[in-house]
């Protein structure tokens, strides 16, 4: 710039300015521009961190911004679609208008039926003490019944477990079949002898036998005898037989 | 003024890495009040001028690796700090809804309550007349009355040919004449 006081000739032509103190009547707080440059420089670089990162030190993932605008597409698309399936519900006609009176004859029904369970009472402190009878009476009880046949269980098993007893069982069970093999063999012939119709049959005459096989046997009782015979004593019915036969 | 660096130097430090920073700080020493003064003189308010001239050295900061050296160094920042100005004063109009004729008695009512304007009765008339002028004129007189300024210099500030600096100033200082005359 200049030497001010060479061009300042111009203020000659204009008196009532030229009376006027040129110094700058403008002050500034104390000290002010020996703070002012460390602020500008201050001023700077937190400019410049603004500038240069632009996101103050936060980061997102890559690409991020490239998904962005298709991410925030597909939201809306999603929310047009839950808006569209919002406004499809739809009621039957005059459903509103009729909706407060169903819903206070609804609730009218309710108090009614409360009203009505409350017209039946019980002795007070019914329901505290029906749970503990039912329980007594059911739970409990099935309780005591496990807790008695548990011991009796246990004295049943006691004596089934015991060596004595088992000796005893099978003591017995020899006896028994020992008995019924010796009666199968030594007594079939004198239970025979001793029988009620061997005895009736003993007392019968053998011409009265003889008689009556004459007029009543066929040629189909032939074989019966045979049969017969060989259980009871065929030497003498072949006897016999030749004996008829000779006759 | 005379143990300060020379423009030229303060550029081709600037343009090393390494003495960047120590370019940027001559500079700041060199230009930090007369550019205060610009702005201050224009907005009236400390607080103001004090946010302006941090703004303005800012943008001189951002923008000096790009700085064409056919220019002058100060002309040019004294234009980022003008534009810096004219910015805020018709933020300042737009913000407060009031005409641009109110502009000047809203800037005379803050120079009247400021605790930062020393001068007498001349003085502060002075500035009243001079905040009655069209930014322009305003521009000019400040320029030409204050730091003396050649009009090709504020020609290259102002973007305006000197012809009609010239006539811009003259009006206004017969307006501001006028006013001292005319006014207790």
């Amino acid at each position: 710039m200049n030497d001010k006081k060479g061009n300042m000739e111009w203020l000659n032509d204009y008196p009532a300015l030229k009376q006027v103190n040129q110094n700058n009547p403008f002050i500034v707080p104390e000290g002010y521009f020996d703070k002012i440059e460390q602020q500008i420089l201050s001023y700077i670089k937190l400019d410049e961190l603004k500038t240069t990162d632009g996101l103050n030190g936060f980061t997102t993932h890559e690409n991020y911004f490239d998904e962005l605008s298709d991410n925030i597409n597909a939201r809306i698309n999603i929310e047009e679609a839950l808006n569209k399936q919002a406004d499809s519900f739809t009621v039957p006609e005059g459903y509103f208008e009729g909706l407060s009176e169903h819903i206070q004859s609804r609730i009218a029904v309710d108090e009614a039926l409360t009203q009505s369970d409350a017209a039946y009472a019980v002795p007070q402190g019914y329901f505290d003490k029906l749970n503990e009878n039912i329980l007594s009476k059911t739970i409990h009880q099935e309780d005591v019944v496990k807790s008695i046949s548990s011991n009796q269980r246990g004295i049943v098993r006691q004596l089934f477990s015991s060596t004595a007893f088992k000796y005893a069982t099978a003591a017995c069970f020899t006896l028994v079949v020992g008995t019924a093999i010796f009666l199968t063999k030594t007594n079939t012939l004198e239970n025979h002898n001793d029988s009620y119709l061997h005895k009736s049959l003993a007392e019968i005459p053998t011409d009265d036998i003889r008689s009556y096989l004459q007029l009543h046997l066929d040629a189909a009782d032939t074989h019966s005898l045979i049969d017969a015979s060989k259980q009871v004593n065929t030497d003498n019915l072949n006897d016999d037989l030749q004996d008829e036969l000779d006759q | 003024m005379s143990t300060q660096v020379d423009d030229a130097e303060i550029l081709r430090k600037f343009q090393d890495e390494k003495t960047r920073n120590e370019a940027f700080n001559l500079l700041l020493k060199k230009y930090q009040q007369k550019l205060y003064w610009h702005i201050r003189r224009m907005v009236i308010d400390h607080d103001d001028a004090d946010d302006l001239i941090q703004d303005t050295f800012v943008k001189v900061w951002k923008n000096l690796p790009n700085f064409r050296s056919d220019a002058q160094l100060y002309t040019w920042m004294y234009r980022i700090a003008t534009n810096e100005c004219i910015t805020f004063l018709n933020k300042k109009k737009q913000k407060n809804n009031i005409p641009l004729d109110d502009v000047a008695y809203d800037l005379a009512d803050t120079l009247a309550d400021s605790t930062y304007f020393n001068g007498d009765q001349a003085q502060l008339k002075l500035q009243q007349a001079i905040l009655t002028l069209p930014e322009k004129q305003r521009l000019v007189f400040n320029m030409k009355y204050h730091d003396d300024m050649k009009y090709e210099e504020m020609s290259e500030i102002l973007g305006t040919s000197v012809g009609a600096l010239k006539a811009s100033f003259h009006l206004a200082v017969k307006k501001i004449e006028t006013y001292l005359l005319s006014k207790d």
